[in-house]
């Protein structure tokens, strides 16, 4: 830019004019410089600066909105705005303490450096912060134990600390540490810079071996050694720096939380597998073992001992953790066969195979410096006892016990029997530990499963696992692994006629050269089957030629050609029998049986061929109800038929009645679909109908869609109807209430454009999996697994209400089935979660106009924070930001109250009394009728974020001083995440109401929005603003897990009563679903059975005791009135195992 | 682009907020400018978006900084965002440039920053000039090219959110753009 060339205002008005002029005209080259030498004959700078512009104009990429100028300007936008977000934060103090800051150094995981300069005496030091956003009790604790820690350690080899002080922030007091300011480069840079040979690089690492192995003596582990952590000065000596301070992802296992910190990579490939494990294993000196060793790997291959630059973090992770680094000597071939089994040593991954201390990888680098034989060597006949060992450490564990209670046995001695409780409790927790951290890594592994797209290994996995695990992780995953999308192209198939099997779980289908294959969904690749000429797997058969699995036994297709029908067993590739016809078959499976029609004879009557016995079965009584009409096909135990004057007949096998259905779509009569019960029809193509037989209803599942249907199905309850688009489109019908509830689609699926006319092809089959309810699709080349809340889970609160669907808050109905959900657009909608449909609405607009004008509050912004049902599930309370609150008789659905309520709405009792969290942190019960007649002034309008917890009823925990956000309850724990921006991001506090002074102050990586305990308390779910749902332990007080379950935040999270399903209420309006079956209905099944031994376990020991013989007690047992029927059985195993 | 159906109560909202003196963060203002930031940085192909909740956070307190005019309509309220977000795109080009040529960055602790490469497609600073520049001649085409890029805006966006048409708007575009291309050094 040349400031000579400034314009004058007027001539810019007139540049931007013309210029203006060659835009509306579309003015091209010379006319365009005939225009510009016309309208600035007199003035050479309006002329030179319009050519300017015409030239950038019309540049090579054409004149369009968004060209190259426009990318160019948005990718320096963003690439900053990604540079900003990381620094931005760093408000640089302008001193700390009495240290005058110069600069922003970095900022790490847990805390910022700045490098400062002191006055007395004069030097500069680095001084390091706590990250204002991290401050809580527990880090500050941390980080001050690890400074004076640190403060003890003075060794050449570490970077001093000079002193830890605290410093007064807008957060509070923060502490501080001033350490030593090192002016150097990293070790390995020095190497380079030097040109060091090889035997002063080792030299250089012996150096930071002895100061390691000094902290380690003081028992300070560093945990992160990598060559950016040791800088060499001037002088040559080594120093190491960020020493132990507390590590911020030590105890959690969020991979997604720190790769977005970006910090984890880089440490990643320096790190030890079982920290990049994460598996909770307790960090030993071994870490540090591993540390030195990749540090000196570096130093001496030139490059680190993981490549992982480039990977994404799971597999990046995955290397660490399952493969050894290449060996020195692989790398290098100078390298002789001791240095490299001493770094081999150092880095194994199993570190039972590592050296045990830094010293003695020290020694050993003396030892080769030295030429002395060195101690590493390949594994040992005694390590593979040990590794024998460990993974048996259970068993070992336990054979140890018992020669210990032999002995306290013989010996008698209370101080031996002590031993054997301890070893025994010892034991009891080793294996409560293996078993934790196996399921850990089971999770782990279904977790990368699912991220690298592995759907169905990682639905196998956690059917694996679940025999095991309880938790609620396993739950959030499962439904995820059913919930994931998965895409896959077929190679050329699924473009002839696709038939699913019963279960959806499979399908069959006809490749390009004709071979009969079957395609698993979820994954594999297709297999071919046995042909119908019995000539082996492989063998193509004819166009002509239809095939479908049976339905009842698993694995039977059949294989038709005009002559013949075969039988094929799928899973072996046998033949089981084939049948001769002696007219062309033609015909069709039953879906829902292993039966086979074909029309034979010259009167067409319909033949059945039972697919598993060979049996032919013929029902004369089925020719008279047949006469005149061409059978079609057979569904579900009933016979559809057609003749030419568009009319169908649909005839019952059990009771041969008979459904005539007049004017319809022929070419639809070809594929018609139906459900179990036999009670809805559907004819799919270009005017889809769904015909109900009873009624005779029908009604259009086509009118929006611009593409036919090719294929249809029915839910296994029959509540929903997915349809298959021949432009790719599934669209899901709710049955009973005949809408239209979603539409799924895939850019990349088109099946056809025009069905082929009446030939019996279809080239499209969809199918519900009745083991996931998930939506199967074949066609177009494609096989796609829908996910299961996209198609059958998600609840549009906003639909056609926009543009702030936030969804504020979500009850379930103490029964279980219907949920209540407030949304911005201030109405509370009940949906019936079974079937995806919104039962009915409650205007809160409506209900504040039916207060009274001076129990209105003045301000009348609506912002809903709770809605909630009764505990009899009769009534419904709505709570807004003012304090504004009202009460429906849901059953009536008449207002029992409108006006403010004074306090936070903690419960609704049944009959629609309100429980109140009052300022003073106690509850009280008000009746609606002290409520309306109550003098209250509303709230502040911030009330949302002071109110005090909601404590328990019958005691008060004490006031969270800061400002707390989404309350839950369950059990005996309490829990609540601070406001997202004003209150620490990320932190969250749970109390235990049986023991007050039990508070856990935790602190997640993110804003939390909401937070929902499960499982009794033991486990809290966060409601994240990233869209994730975290799962914390709270008794172990750690994170188990972050559900990645979409983009949008997670305003509200509500778990069924029956622990089944989670519903989360997100920032896009939707509410979805997360089906939570078998873990949960375990332990609560666990727990009934648990009461109910209880309940019995004296009963049974009474008939025992009173009787003489076990038949005797059996017989006073089932004749007791005081064991009810259902539990007679249970009682009776009781019994008989107190007997044994 | 949500159609901007309720202007109204977020600009009221707005001037509540600024006229309590509240600190607290007002979720829907917030929401707005986290979702302005999300657009603006997410990658055309790929669905990723950065959390870029350290921006966000500091372009929400610049907006709530009372001494800023409060917003008059939907429109200006955007363009206060875009223009918050500039401010702070641009100074941090800024100090990033004047710390390359200082050359005052001596490696020490914690040397595992994520990678800045430091040249970006266009020179930001530069374009804050020449948009300065624009903005003196005529406001409304440096306002357009602002929700575009410090927005990320369409060019329909921008017309609706201006209320005007897209045929006006997109032309104002052209003659700012090419204006500004001849402006830029290559």
């Amino acid at each position: 830019m040349n400031p000579h060339d400034t314009l004058t205002h007027e001539q810019f008005d007139r540049v931007a004019r013309a210029f203006q002029t060659i835009i509306e005209r579309d003015l091209q080259g010379d006319e365009a410089r005939a225009w510009i030498r016309e309208q600035s004959a007199d003035d050479p700078v309006i002329a030179s600066r319009l050519l300017d512009m015409l030239a950038a104009h019309t540049g090579e990429d054409g004149v369009t909105d968004d060209d190259r100028f426009h990318a160019a300007a948005l990718e320096a936008v963003r690439a900053e705005a990604a540079a900003a977000d990381e620094h931005i934060d760093q408000v640089i103090p302008a001193s700390i303490g009495p240290y005058r800051v110069i600069r922003f150094v970095a900022s790490g995981g847990m805390s910022t450096v700045y490098e400062a300069e002191q006055e007395e005496p004069r030097r500069r030091v680095a001084i390091k912060v706590i990250r204002l956003e991290l401050l809580t009790k527990e880090s500050i604790r941390r980080f001050e134990a690890e400074g004076h820690l640190l403060a003890g350690l003075r060794h050449e080899g570490i970077a001093r600390v000079y002193a830890m002080g605290r410093t007064e922030t807008p957060a509070g007091q923060v502490p501080y540490l001033v350490l030593e300011f090192v002016d150097g480069m990293s070790i390995t840079e020095y190497a380079e810079a030097k040109a060091l040979g090889v035997r002063e690089r080792i030299a250089l690492l012996r150096r930071v071996c002895a100061a390691v192995q000094y902290a380690h003596d003081n028992g300070v582990l560093h945990r992160d050694l990598k060559p950016g952590n040791i800088l060499v000065d001037a002088d040559g000596n080594p120093r190491i720096l960020d020493f132990g301070i507390a590590r911020p992802f030590d105890e959690t296992w969020s991979y997604a939380a720190r790769s977005a910190s970006g910090l984890f990579l880089g440490t990643l490939a320096y790190m030890s597998p079982e920290q990049a494990m994460q598996t909770g294993t307790p960090p030993d000196v071994r870490v540090d073992v591993y540390g030195v060793g990749a540090v000196g790997y570096e130093l001496l291959a030139g490059r680190p001992p993981h490549e992982i630059g480039g990977l994404p973090l799971h597999e990046a992770v995955k290397r660490v953790v399952h493969h050894a680094p290449s060996s020195l000597a692989a790398r290098h071939a100078t390298y002789t066969g001791d240095l490299s089994a001493v770094f081999s040593k150092a880095l194994a991954t199993d570190r039972e195979r590592r050296y045990s201390s830094v010293r003695q990888l020290d020694e050993d680098l003396r030892r080769y410096l030295e030429h002395e034989p060195v101690e590493a060597r390949p594994p040992s006949a005694l390590y593979q006892v040990r590794m024998l060992i460990r993974r048996n450490r259970t068993t070992f564990a336990l054979l140890g016990l018992l020669l210990v209670s032999l002995i306290a046995g013989l010996t008698i001695a209370l101080a031996q029997r002590r031993t054997a409780v301890d070893a025994r409790a010892a034991a009891e927790r080793t294996a409560r530990e293996a078993t934790r951290d196996r399921q850990a890594a089971e999770l782990h592994a279904a977790w990368s499963a699912l991220e690298t797209g592995r759907i169905k290994d990682a639905s196998e996995l956690l059917d694996r696992t679940g025999g095991d695990a309880t938790g609620i992780e396993w739950d959030l995953l499962r439904a995820r692994a059913y919930g994931a999308a998965a895409i896959r192209e077929l190679d050329g198939l699924g473009r002839d006629v696709v038939h699913f099997a019963a279960d959806g779980g499979s399908a069959i289908t006809r490749d390009r050269e004709g071979v009969i294959v079957r395609v698993d969904m979820g994954m594999g690749t297709p297999r071919p089957l046995v042909s119908a000429e019995g000539g082996g797997p492989g063998s193509t058969v004819p166009r002509g030629a239809a095939y479908a699995f049976a339905a009842k036994t698993p694995g039977y297709a059949v294989l038709h050609t005009p002559d013949r029908l075969t039988i094929v067993d799928a899973e072996r590739g046998t033949v089981v029998r084939t049948v001769e016809a002696t007219a062309p078959v033609v015909g069709a499976v039953d879906p829902d049986d292993d039966l086979f029609v074909w029309p034979a004879g010259p009167q067409r009557i319909p033949r059945l061929v039972d697919l598993v016995r060979g049996e032919i079965v013929h029902d004369p009584r089925i020719a008279t109800h047949t006469a005149g009409m061409r059978l079609s096909t057979v569904l579900h135990g009933r016979f559809l038929l057609a003749d030419g004057e568009h009319r169908i007949a649909v005839v019952d096998l059990t009771d041969l009645s008979v459904t005539r259905i007049e004017r319809v779509d022929l070419q639809a009569a070809a594929w018609p679909v139906m459900d179990k019960s036999g009670r809805y029809l559907l004819l799919p193509y270009q005017y889809p109908e769904v015909h109900e037989l009873e009624t005779g209803e029908v009604w259009n599942v086509g009118a929006e869609a611009s593409s036919y249907v090719l294929d249809g199905a029915f839910s296994a309850a029959g509540t929903r109807l997915a349809l298959l688009h021949a432009n790719g489109e599934v669209r899901i019908w709710d049955v009973p209430s005949k809408r239209l509830v979603h539409t799924a689609t895939d850019g990349r699926i088109t099946i056809r454009r025009r069905p082929t006319g009446l030939s019996r092809r279809r080239s499209g089959a969809i199918a519900f999996d009745a083991r996931s309810g998930a939506i199967h699709t074949i066609g177009g080349g494609y096989a796609v697994d829908w996910p299961t809340q996209a198609v059958s889970t998600r609840l549009n609160h906003g639909f056609g209400r926009k543009p702030y669907p936030y969804v504020y808050d979500l009850d379930w109905h103490p029964e279980g089935r219907w949920l209540a959900s407030v949304a911005w657009d201030e109405r509370i909608v009940i949906w019936d979660t079974w079937t995806g449909e919104a039962l009915g609405a409650f205007d809160l607009r409506a209900a504040l106009a039916q207060a009274p004008p001076e129990r209105q509050p003045e301000d009348k912004r609506l912002s809903p924070n709770a809605v909630m049902w009764s505990a009899d599930g009769q009534h419904l309370a709505v709570q807004c930001a003012s304090g504004w609150s009202a009460v429906w008789d849901v059953w009536s659905k008449q207002l029992s109250f409108t006006g403010p309520l004074e306090g936070a709405l903690l419960r609704l009792e049944a009959g629609g009394d309100v429980v109140l969290a009052g300022a003073d942190g106690a509850a009280t019960r008000v009746t609606l009728e002290q409520a309306r007649r109550a003098h209250t002034t509303y709230m502040k309008p911030s009330f949302r974020s002071e109110s005090p917890p909601p404590w328990a009823l019958d005691r008060s925990l004490g006031p969270w001083p800061t400002t707390a956000w989404g309350f839950t309850w369950s059990g005996s724990k309490v829990a609540a995440g601070r406001h997202p921006v004003t209150g620490m991001a990320g932190a969250f506090r749970v109390w235990d109401t049986d023991a007050p002074d039990r508070i856990w102050e935790g602190l997640s990586s993110g804003d939390v929005l909401c937070a929902q305990l499960a499982d009794a308390g033991r486990r809290l779910l966060l409601g994240m603003r990233a869209g994730t749902i975290q799962v914390f332990d709270t008794e172990r007080r750690k994170r188990m897990m972050v559900i990645q379950a979409h983009r949008h935040y997670i305003m509200a999270l509500a778990l069924s009563p029956d622990g089944k399903t989670l519903a989360s209420g997100s920032g896009d309006g939707w509410i979805r679903l997360w089906p939570l079956t078998p873990a949960a209905e375990r332990s609560q099944r666990a727990r009934l059975a648990a009461a109910q031994r209880r309940r019995l376990a004296p009963l049974v020991e009474r008939h025992r005791r009173t009787s003489d013989s076990l038949a005797e007690a059996l017989e006073a047992l089932l004749r007791d009135d005081a064991i009810a029927p259902e539990d007679r059985s249970a009682a009776k195993a009781l019994l008989l195992r107190a007997s044994r | 682009m949500p159609d901007a159906e309720k202007p109204t109560d977020l600009l009221r909202r707005m001037r509540e907020h600024v006229d309590r003196g509240d600190p607290h963060l007002d979720p829907v203002i917030y929401d707005e400018v986290r979702r302005l930031a999300h657009g603006l940085m997410r990658k055309e192909r790929s669905s990723h978006t950065l959390q870029a909740t350290a921006l966000v956070h500091e372009a929400y307190a610049r907006l709530i900084d009372s001494e800023q005019a409060l917003p008059e309509d939907r429109a200006h309220f955007l363009a206060l965002v875009a223009r918050a977000m500039r401010r702070i795109l641009v100074d941090h080009a800024r100090g990033r440039q004047a710390a390359k040529r200082g050359g005052d960055w001596q490696r020490v602790m914690l040397a595992d920053l994520p990678e800045d490469g430091g040249a970006r497609a266009l020179d930001l600073v530069a374009l804050d000039q020449a948009l300065a520049e624009l903005a003196d001649y005529d406001e409304t085409k440096a306002l357009i090219v602002e929700l575009r890029f410090f927005a990320g805006m369409s060019v329909k966006d921008v017309a609706v959110v201006l209320g005007c048409g897209e045929t006006f708007v997109r032309t104002e575009w052209y003659v700012a753009r090419a204006w500004l291309k001849s402006r830029l050094p290559e």
